[in-house]
């Protein structure tokens, strides 16, 4: 037995790491960039007039989130990558020197480019207004934007946007003529010195442990869960606040499912083939199809308002309730209560249904079996004979379904939790997914993953204690 | 979810083994399936749909399927099907025409005279019984309107070969994966497969070096093309070239002595820590952080997506029934005669253990049309072009008197969702004539 | 067996009650209609992030932080005039006479003499220099760089050495919003600086761009203040959040509600009926975290909170049939701040022409956005500026579907359905392009899609080729600033303050992504910024309008109005046009309560 656990977990470490490359790789291919996401809220919408501020903003807030660290040990990358590419900020000009790097694989070309682009800049701006301002406007567009783009289409059409915009006015073409062939030697340079095989060579650069995934997962071991991007709140914090209410309306729909489906699905097997039966067989088959959320939108839709009559109006709104810990407790129960009903139903039909169908196979099976026979032999009475075999052999359903019961609240239902907003770990593990906070996610894929391992050691361990009769192979 | 999922596996297996094998097992299934009156009528049903979905242009349309019209005769829905291909093109000044004003002298409706995305904004948020502004009652919008006048009944017609083909299709990804990779376990096992040297290292370091060239080298092309799905293709065919490339080497070095020499590889093990992996991730929660990061997600995106996440069930199964099969007299027979692996897996294996995987599939596309119509209702998954029950369903939380964008479309994904799980019931009960 | 039934059962009793374990304040009964004490139970769509108004930027974490930190000044909701909070007067508008800043202009400000932190300590002008140091560190990045683009104009500030309330803000140069900006949040320093840490640091440093870099490297005390005032401790403790306002945090319950309750005695009530921004009627306010829109309504409808703003349009017009509703129920529709437009980008070849632009315009079905989209929730528009304001130009006629015009205007700019395909072509740089434009929204945004759909529609009829395509809606934030894109539908916010053009629509500004303007056009908004006359003021103004609606860089679709559904016991109850509507401190049961 202890061997057997032992296995079992060393087994689970290598599942572990996958897991967490799993996780670690969809925050890497997620697009948009942490940290503009967060200097730039996109429900404010604002620019950085003052560029070199927003540079400097941007720098502090990746340092403080790590991704100014290379994201894994060892990078595979063409021969022409720098080391440096993940460090030059904003990330606009990165995006677009990448691209650039990407066509000509020439590094080096590319930053003199951009350098002749920067001088080339600091000297447009200097130029005095008499020189004609509309013209000047006109062509710092065209500068801005050359900044950007990589393509040589787009490129080239710049630059004859920029020709055709200095034939009007020889005196600003004489004054930057000779900046702007060094800025178009520049990208000429970087076609003629363009060096495809360097982009063909793979190259493995070895990043030691200072990076993006070690950082992260020696914090996770260390119990140390990061902090949430949507508010900086620490994301173990974030889990325990919404782990309650999923653990409550986990325990109290399994425990209902076990209450009515076990008697129910012994019930009609002792009816088999009787009206009952069939009636119930349909019935819970029935329930079984029926989709989650749609039954809760249509309950909250009919049943919780007086929209379709006051006779309709039977169940409190969506929500927990509105009282504190100092209301008094009976009313604040009751409140709970009653506000609890409808998600727990619509937690509950779906396995209920499915349960008692287990139960009444399994019944059906055992019914068939000699020590039943036995036992109505022996001149046990029928109830006891229903009851006490029967429900032995529910056991093991049982303890399948507790250990389903470990990832399930962990990861919630998302569908009740949103309809009737509750603020449970569904809720949570939509919401964060959705705004892209991988640190939450992945703390909750990680949890998960524990969960469902344990729960599965768990039962066939309990299973053995169950039935002797069960042994595992080593 | 899981227990449920666990469970009907632990069930398959037990009958699995007890299943008498004789040569005309589909005859005898197909006798004790018709035997089931509402898996039959879940049959019939649905084919009903798949009429539904297949002819969901004529059945609703804006545009009539015939008329005539100053003495001409159009064939117009057949028309739209020609210029879409490129081949047709529409007669002078009818490419933007208005159908519904025209004055014809006869004509063809289709039984609903809206397209999904028609608007009718004279007619928003319209009960089926409510007064609507419309010329005539065959004008009528039957199951009501959405906010934009946009037709229910249309849009649950498009929204039934959405639902299908997504059920279908994403269940094909899933049987792929989960065919080759259960039969590779359940073959195989732990000790069966002996590989040469040469060929575990080169196809570790072409692993690597596929990755490069698909992905890493090509990272330009994959992301500024118009034509991604291309582009990917083109990727795929890189890194199966490298890796065909490094096993054919192999093949030529494997005769030198030390290179040749034999490892085992563990080939079981490798696919269910996999398959451990997989499930211990939920499902949906993997499936949202995928759509999150793809950034323009459509309906085969999601497909593929479901397909690559739901395989570990028929993995398992296939594996399973194999693992007893090899044990068959007859597979050593044929082993004996020299056939080699790939053959007796293909032509002996496989089919024997199609039985559990039909019911798998079964259940398998009751389940991904039940996710897409969460993505959707959601707000996630297929792009906003698409009509999808789900998008219909969660217009109604929106507006909450709009009883029949609750109704109309929840009934829909019951009784698809029910009919696939009758059929596989009704499959479960033809493999196992004990049971019912 | 039925025993273990029934102790499980009581296992599940006990579950149910769980919050008695979080709270640990057994204070008295807080119902809302049982004593004379009144409690407003507000719905916001998140918790907040921070409870820090220089870190929080959410519209719902500014709202409860208002309750609890006061501003020197700020607009009153109900005359949209800049009135006084925390200073005594509006600020005098100053030029410096000597020092090292002579010739600028400055702002000086003098806090009330009854002002005290809960401490009981004076609130003086080192707590509003103190404020501006925290804002300027340059290493708190969470929200403060927000606020640091806002309040760029701040130079120095220079205490009086006689009265310890009166300061003089210095900017850089006249600016028709300075008055406002300047007059920030304030912070007690003894609470949120303790060791005093900024306290040998210069404002003048840390405003200055250079300086602040670098004394970022080399100064530890900055990197250490940043760390301290970004802690949870500082952001979420109830024991430590503290500012001037008349609330002070009592409870929060994490995901469940937030409780402020009324400081006892609080400074600002004797002062209530001369300075109407220091009014603070409820005794408590509770703060609900309700995400969706259906079930705060839910809430509503069971009076556990007792008003909803933001409501959709579809409920909100069930409501306005729903008389039992009203019963109990006010509706509102006020005006607010914010608009939508579609933005073009105007360097596209296919775009440069403004007829095309505004054959565009003529292919939007304005009256049906706003009568059916957003049910008369809306109102069509021409400019950024809030139509309620004097200043918004009335004279320009908003644009409507006119397929017959658009056809006109792009035949003249040369675009014709050459090919039979429907879509109208041109030869651009010697290849004959359709007019087929890519037309980026965000999916989550319901509105966004019926207004696309509608859109394609119009668009169809005059032979243009809209693609709508969902765009994430930082891809698309992207996207538009680097120019990558042809349309694009937004929806914008501004505040009270004067308007100030020069982000969007100055050519030297990163944020001008539609590719406005020429030499005029920046001379005009030079010149708009820094006019304090407001007769000359809104001449400019008016032109400016002129020069938008004729290039037509974006075409303004509508300014929105909210929607509200409040309890009616709050009888003194009037919506305001400033962001968010409704004002809790001012929600009172007499009907006479000085609102006005």
């Amino acid at each position: 037995m202890f061997l057997y656990i032992a296995k079992r977990i060393v087994l689970f470490v290598p599942t572990f790491l996958m897991v967490s490359l799993v996780a670690f790789g969809l925050s890497q291919c997620s697009p948009g960039d942490p940290v503009d996401r967060l200097l730039i809220n996109s429900e404010n919408d604002i620019n950085w007039e003052n560029k070199k501020q927003y540079e400097r903003d941007y720098r502090y807030k990746a340092r403080d989130l790590g991704v100014d660290r290379p994201p894994f040990y060892l990078s595979l990358l063409p021969r022409a990558y720098p080391d440096t590419l993940q460090q030059i900020v904003p990330p606009d000009r990165r995006r677009a020197m990448r691209k650039l790097l990407d066509q000509y694989g020439n590094w080096d070309a590319v930053h003199q480019y951009m350098e002749t682009y920067d001088g080339f800049m600091a000297h447009f701006s200097q130029l005095p207004d008499s020189l004609g301002k509309d013209d000047l406007i006109n062509l710092q567009r065209h500068f801005l934007h050359l900044e950007h783009i990589y393509k040589v289409a787009a490129i080239q059409y710049e630059w004859e946007e920029i020709g055709k915009d200095l034939e009007k006015n020889p005196e600003l073409e004489q004054q930057i003529a000779t900046e702007l062939l060094e800025l178009k030697a520049a990208y000429a340079n970087l076609q003629s010195t363009a060096r495809p095989s360097d982009l063909m060579i793979p190259s493995i650069r070895v990043n030691g442990l200072d990076n993006q995934y070690h950082n992260w997962l020696v914090a996770f071991l260390k119990g140390d869960f990061g902090v949430s991007l949507q508010n900086g709140q620490p994301a173990g914090q974030k889990i325990k606040d919404a782990l309650w209410w999923t653990v409550v309306l986990s325990l109290l729909s399994m425990f209902f499912t076990f209450l009515i489906a076990i008697p129910l699905g012994v019930y009609s097997a002792n009816r088999y083939g009787q009206w009952f039966d069939r009636i119930t067989s349909a019935g819970l088959f029935m329930l079984y199809s029926l989709p989650t959320f749609w039954i809760a939108t249509m309950l909250v839709m009919f049943f919780t308002t007086s929209q379709f009559g006051e006779w309709a109006n039977i169940f409190p709104s969506v929500g927990l309730g509105n009282m504190t810990a100092s209301d008094p407790f009976w009313p604040r129960f009751w409140q709970r209560l009653t506000h609890l009903i409808l998600p727990v139903f619509c937690l509950t039909y779906g396995g209920l249904a499915f349960m008692a169908r287990q139960m009444r196979g399994s019944t059906l099976d055992v019914k068939r079996q000699d020590f039943i026979r036995t036992a109505w032999a022996k001149g046990l009475s029928p109830h006891q004979v229903h009851w006490r075999h029967n429900f032995r052999n529910a056991v093991f359903p049982l303890i399948t379904m507790m250990a389903g019961i470990l990832p399930a609240a962990i990861t919630g239902s998302v569908v009740i939790e949103l309809i009737f907003n509750i603020p449970g770990m569904g809720l949570l593990v939509l919401d964060s997914i959705l705004a892209k906070d991988w640190p939450v996610v992945y703390i909750i894929l990680m949890l998960t993953a524990v969960m469902t391992i344990l729960g599965n050691l768990m039962a066939d361990i309990l299973y053995t204690w169950a039935d002797p009769r069960v042994k595992f192979d080593l | 979810m899981l227990f449920r999922k666990q469970k009907r596996e632990q069930r398959l297996q037990q009958q699995m083994d007890e299943r008498p094998k004789s040569p005309d097992y589909w005859k005898q299934v197909w006798r004790q399936y018709r035997k089931n009156r509402v898996a039959i009528w879940a049959l019939r049903i649905l084919s009903f749909l798949a009429v539904i979905a297949l002819f969901a242009d004529f059945l609703a349309n804006d545009k009539p399927i015939y008329c005539q019209l100053e003495g001409q005769a159009h064939w117009p829905v057949f028309r739209n099907y020609l210029v879409d291909a490129g081949v047709g093109k529409w007669p002078e000044g009818m490419s933007n025409f208005d159908w519904k004003e025209a004055q014809y002298e006869s004509v063809v409706w289709p039984l609903i005279p809206y397209a999904d995305n028609n608007l009718d904004m004279g007619n928003s948020y319209k009960s089926p019984f409510d007064p609507q502004k419309v010329k005539a009652p065959r004008f009528r919008h039957r199951l009501g309107t959405d906010s934009l006048g946009r037709d229910v009944a249309a849009g649950m017609i498009r929204g039934t070969r959405v639902a299908l083909v997504i059920g279908l299709l994403s269940m094909a990804v899933a049987a792929f994966i989960g065919i080759l990779l259960g039969a590779l376990a359940g073959y195989y096992g732990d000790r069966h497969l002996q590989v040469s040297r040469v060929r575990v290292l080169l196809n570790l370091l072409a692993l690597p070096l596929a990755y490069f060239y698909a992905v890493e080298v090509r990272s330009y092309v994959l992301e500024e093309s118009s034509n991604f799905y291309t582009q990917l293709l083109i990727s795929l065919g890189w890194a199966m070239g490298i890796l065909l490339l490094a096993n054919l080497l192999a093949t030529l070095l494997k005769r030198l002595p030390w290179l040749g020499r034999k490892w085992t590889m563990p080939v079981d093990i490798l696919v269910m820590r996999l398959i451990e992996v997989m499930n211990s991730i939920p499902g949906l929660m993997l499936l949202l952080a995928i759509l999150v990061i793809i950034p323009r997600p459509n309906v085969f995106s999601v497909m593929v997506i479901i397909g690559l996440i739901s395989w570990t069930g028929i993995a398992r199964f296939i594996r399973g029934e194999i693992l007893r099969i090899r044990a068959l007299e007859y597979i050593e027979a044929a082993r004996a005669m020299g056939y080699n692996n790939w053959r007796i897996i293909w032509r002996h294996v496989i089919p024997n253990a199609l039985g559990p995987v039909l019911i798998t599939l079964a259940f398998g596309i009751a389940g991904a049309i039940l996710l897409e119509a969460f993505l959707s209702f959601l707000g996630q998954g297929a792009g906003s072009a698409q009509v999808t029950w789900g998008r219909l369903l969660s217009l109604a939380r929106n507006s909450p008197g709009a009883w029949w964008l609750a109704v109309f479309p929840g009934l829909a994904i019951f009784v698809t969702v029910s009919i696939f799980n009758f059929i596989g019931e009704g499959l479960t009960d033809a493999i196992d004539p004990r049971r019912g | 067996m039925k025993q273990s039934l029934l102790f499980l059962g009581f296992l599940f009793f006990c579950l149910l009650i769980q919050p008695a374990c979080v709270s640990d304040s057994p204070s008295g009964g807080t119902d809302a209609t049982g004593s004379d004490k009144i409690s407003v139970h507000t719905r916001i769509q998140a918790e907040p992030d921070y409870l820090n108004p220089i870190m929080g930027t959410r519209s719902w974490t500014t709202r409860v932080m208002n309750q609890i930190f006061q501003t020197l000044v700020d607009y009153d909701p109900f005359t949209l005039k800049l009135s006084p909070v925390l200073a005594k007067s509006l600020p005098d508008e100053i030029i410096v006479e000597e020092g090292p800043y002579k010739g600028k202009t400055a702002f000086v400000f003098e806090i009330h003499d009854e002002a005290v932190w809960d401490n009981g300590m004076p609130i003086v002008a080192t707590d509003y220099l103190f404020t501006l140091k925290a804002l300027f560190n340059p290493r708190i990045t969470i929200g403060a760089p927000l606020y640091r683009a806002h309040l760029g104009t701040i130079q120095d500030v220079i205490l009086d050495p006689e009265n310890p309330k009166k300061m003089t803000v210095v900017t850089r140069e006249p600016y028709i919003r300075s008055s406002y900006v300047t007059g920030f949040y304030v912070y007690p320093e003894h609470v949120y600086d303790p060791d005093g840490l900024l306290k040998d640091i210069a404002l003048a440093d840390l405003t200055d761009a250079d300086k602040s870099s670098k004394l970022a490297e080399e100064e530890p005390k900055i990197d250490a203040f940043a760390k301290q005032f970004t802690s949870t401790r500082y952001t979420k403790e109830k024991e430590v959040i503290t500012g001037s306002g008349p609330y002070q945090l009592s409870e929060w319950i994490a995901g469940d509600r937030l409780i402020l309750k009324k400081k006892e005695n609080w400074w600002g009530d004797q002062l209530a009926d001369r300075y109407p921004m220091l009014t603070a009627i409820p005794d408590e306010i509770v703060y609900h975290p309700v995400r969706d829109a259906t079930a705060a309504l839910n809430l509503l409808r069971n009076k556990e909170v007792d008003f909803v703003g933001r409501i959709p349009g579809e409920p909100f017009s069930q409501l306005q049939g729903d008389k039992k509703f009203q019963e109990e129920f006010d509706l509102h529709t006020p005006n607010t701040t914010i608009y939508n437009y579609i933005g073009i980008n105007t360097q596209n070849p296919k775009l440069s022409d403004k007829r095309v632009r505004k054959a565009l315009a003529y292919c939007i079905d304005t009256d049906e956005i706003v009568n059916t989209i957003k049910l008369g929730g809306a109102q069509k528009i021409t400019s950024p500026i809030p139509p309620q304001l004097d200043y918004y130009h009335k004279g320009l006629e908003p644009y409507s579907l006119n397929v017959e015009k658009a056809k006109a205007l792009l035949e003249e700019a040369g675009w014709k359905d050459t090919d039979g395909n429907g879509i109208v072509d041109k030869v651009i740089d010697g290849e004959k392009t359709d007019l087929t434009l890519e037309y980026l929204l965000t999916p989550q945004n319901i509105d966004s899609r019926k207004i696309a759909v509608l859109f394609k529609e119009g668009a169809r009829k005059a032979g243009i080729d809209i693609v709508p395509t969902p765009t994430e809606a930082n891809l698309l934030i992207r996207n538009r600033g680097t120019g990558d894109f042809e349309l694009l539908i937004l929806g914008a916010g501004v505040d009270l303050g004067m308007y100030d053009p020069k982000q969007y629509w100055h050519t030297s500004s990163g944020g001008n992504y539609f590719g406005f303007g020429n030499a005029d056009s920046d001379a005009l908004i030079d010149e708009i910024r820094q006019e304090l006359d407001p007769v000359k003021r809104k001449k400019l103004y008016m032109e400016f309008q002129e020069l938008l609606y004729d290039e037509m860089p974006v075409i303004f679709l509508y300014n929105t109005r909210d929607r509200i559904a409040i309890s009616n016991r709050f009888k003194n109850f009037k919506a305001s046009m400033k962001s968010p509507a409704i004002f809790e401190n001012y929600l009172g049961l007499d009907a006479q309560a000085n609102t006005d």
